[in-house]
């Protein structure tokens, strides 16, 4: 996420210098151009300048011929006179016998006509143009040019050089840009990794960078909402919390009164035992939602740490299970290594048994359960798998959600069964997740002992 | 036997006074620490059931002072908190058990008799009608008939025995026969008591296994 951004800004300041540099370095090579191509004009009139003298002293082949040989190939002149009717009078012997292209093209007396044409011994027509000024001195027609390797060169190599400092810059400028945002952002995963280490709605606020720029404010904004947030969350639960509370001893003596009567001289009669039944869903399930809240509210008594053994607990688990497997024909096997952990061994049996309770409870009859301990990467890992139908992606986060409970099985549980498991593992300084890779898959982690 | 219930809530305390009375003991009752610990220090009872949470004077400073009043009186103690501080706290103070709030009332009287029968000889016989359970070989054998019974069926029976004619609950069974307890595993306990029907009862007309529904089961040769 925050790569692309980088990534993003990057590609725009690039795309953005790109174009802009590209706009200039067009704007100047012509400007660039346009000023040696004066210069080259300027050059021709001083010729036509000295053409009109030497023509008027009649020796203008003489003259030609030696500025000819003065001459650098590079910004050669081209000149060939011819009188009123079309007659040559001289000529400079680099223009071949063809003449100049365009000869006699100018009407007598009318103003100077600046053109260019290819010189013929030229290989390459980029580097063998030739500007060219057809005019009128006095009665000679004189066609005067000069070639523009010069120029070309000159341009050339401008070119060259403004294109190779574009790409260098624009690449600096980018990568600048890149970095200049992965700076600024860094504060963005800092938080990401803060609010995903909250996780629950345990203490802890987001990291400020205290410069007071947008991210910062953005991470005060939400640290404000996070701890809203959470003293909303404190009074729902306080509220659930005090209700389970309050309905323990009204539940007590229903309970205790129905049972006097049940007991009873006649025993008890069919309503007063499904009464009695009821209370007990009731009963167990306060006790479950104030075991979750007292876990989840991290005052949970303080876990009792001892050094178990994953495996034996599971083991120890399962074989005291197998009969409930076994009546409904479903296979129930534990198997794997030794995985020392320090815990609560009531509380971690209590997160073992609601996770292979609810795999049994999901799992069609002639099916499989397997629960396999093991280490991985560092932590202690309890596998439950079941070849029940699976979970569908939407649900593998929300079956550890309150009373959230859509899994269709025998026996409904009272939807606390995972949340309370999960709490459990938190407690721990694990955690549960599921997957789904056909069955569900419930795993467990645990840090190993002396890991935490 | 005589037993004194200190407890503020009518609510409960009128059905523990109920019920033991219908268990045949003689209750006399306190809704306060103070009237409580008054009466546990003149009276001898045979047992106290303490609510911790009292008005004037907590439970475990009644506790407290009855000890150091050189009370011996065995105390079991209620608490509507299950934390488990309170637990230790309690039995740390002299509490001689510890039943948190809710608990089914078959319970608290088996906790009671338990707290009674302490000290008392332990048979090593068991016998409920037809049924002797030898607790030394660990056999056990109905009219005659031996009867084949894995560890756990026999750790269960002999559970059952001990407490033949009273009810006991599946979280009672569950805390002695598998020391465990806790949620989810009555499953567990229903199953065993099926193989055990089937062992002890199906081949005989006289059933001795009684299910007490939403309370729990009872061994008894009495109809």
């Amino acid at each position: 996420m925050n790569r692309s951004i980088r990534l993003r800004i990057a590609l725009a300041v690039f795309a953005v210098v790109v174009s802009l540099v590209a706009l200039q370095i067009v704007y100047v090579l012509e400007r660039f151009k346009y000023t040696l191509t004066e210069e080259v004009d300027d050059r021709l009139f001083e010729g036509l300048a000295d053409l009109r003298v030497v023509l008027a002293a009649g020796n203008a082949q003489d003259w030609i011929d030696q500025t000819m040989a003065a001459q650098k190939t590079e910004n050669e002149m081209f000149v060939e006179v011819r009188d009123a009717d079309g007659k040559l009078v001289a000529r400079s012997a680099n223009i071949p016998a063809t003449g100049f292209p365009n000869a006699l093209e100018i009407a007598h007396g009318a103003p100077p006509r600046f053109w260019e044409f290819r010189d013929p011994r030229g290989k390459r027509t980029s580097s063998r143009r030739v500007r060219a000024l057809e005019t009128w001195v006095g009665d000679y027609r004189v066609n005067i040019g000069m070639s523009l390797k010069e120029v070309q060169r000159w341009y050339w190599g401008l070119r060259k050089n403004l294109v190779s400092s574009l790409v260098a810059l624009s690449v600096a400028v980018a990568l600048s840009a890149y970095v200049v945002a992965a700076r600024s952002l860094r504060p963005v995963s800092r938080i990401a990794a803060q609010a995903r280490a909250l996780g629950g709605l345990s203490d802890g606020v987001l990291p400020r960078t205290g410069s007071g720029d947008e991210i910062d404010r953005l991470a005060a904004v939400l640290n404000d909402l996070l701890q809203r947030i959470r003293e909303e969350v404190m009074r729902v639960r306080r509220l659930t919390a005090d209700a389970a509370h309050a309905l323990r001893t009204p539940l007590t003596a229903i309970r205790g009164h129905l049972e006097l009567d049940a007991a009873g001289e006649n025993g008890a009669s069919e309503p007063v035992e499904i009464a009695i039944e009821q209370v007990d869903d009731l009963i167990r399930f306060v006790n479950r939602l104030l075991f979750l809240e007292k876990l989840e509210s991290g005052l949970a008594e303080p876990v009792a740490r001892e050094k178990l053994d994953l495996l034996a607990l599971a083991r120890a688990l399962v074989d005291h299970l197998r009969v409930i497997a076994e009546e409904r024909s479903i296979s129930l096997d534990c198997l794997g290594e030794s995985a020392w952990i320090e815990g609560d061994a009531g509380q971690l049996r209590q997160a073992i048994l609601n996770l292979v309770d609810n795999a049994l409870r999901h799992t069609p009859s002639g099916g499989k359960v397997a629960v396999e301990v093991g280490v991985r990467g560092g932590a202690a890992e309890l596998v439950v798998t079941d070849t029940g139908r699976g979970l569908p992606p939407d649900q593998l986060e929300r079956v550890f959600e309150r009373f959230y409970s859509t899994r269709a099985g025998s026996g409904a549980g009272t939807g606390l069964g995972l949340p309370i498991a999960r709490a459990i593992a938190r407690t721990h300084g694990g955690d549960v997740t599921a997957t789904s890779p056909g069955g569900a898959r419930f795993v467990l982690r645990v840090p190993l002992a002396g890991a935490a | 036997m005589r037993v004194l219930v200190v407890e503020d809530e009518l609510r409960v305390r009128s059905f523990v006074e109920r019920g033991l009375r219908e268990a045949g003991f003689a209750v006399d009752s306190a809704v306060d620490g103070e009237d409580g610990l008054r009466l546990g220090l003149v009276n001898p009872y045979d047992a106290i059931v303490l609510d911790l949470m009292l008005p004037r004077r907590d439970g475990l400073s009644v506790l407290r002072e009855l000890r150091s009043g050189g009370r011996a009186t065995p105390v079991l103690v209620l608490s509507a908190r299950d934390e488990i501080d309170d637990k230790v706290r309690g039995l740390d103070a002299g509490a001689d058990d510890y039943l948190p709030k809710p608990f089914a009332f078959a319970e608290l009287l088996a906790r009671v008799r338990a707290l009674l029968r302490r000290g008392t000889a332990r048979p090593s016989l068991l016998e409920v009608g037809d049924l002797r359970v030898d607790l030394l070989s660990r056999k056990a054998e109905r009219a005659g008939t031996r009867l084949d019974l894995t560890q756990k069926e026999f750790a269960l029976l002999e559970y059952l025995a001990r407490h033949a004619g009273e009810v006991v609950t599946r979280t009672m069974i569950s805390e002695h026969v598998w020391d465990m307890n806790f949620d989810s595993f009555s499953n567990v306990i229903d199953v065993y008591i099926r193989y055990l029907r089937r062992k002890i009862d199906e081949p005989f007309e006289k059933k001795l296994i009684h299910t007490r529904r939403g309370v729990g089961y009872m061994l008894s040769a009495a109809t």
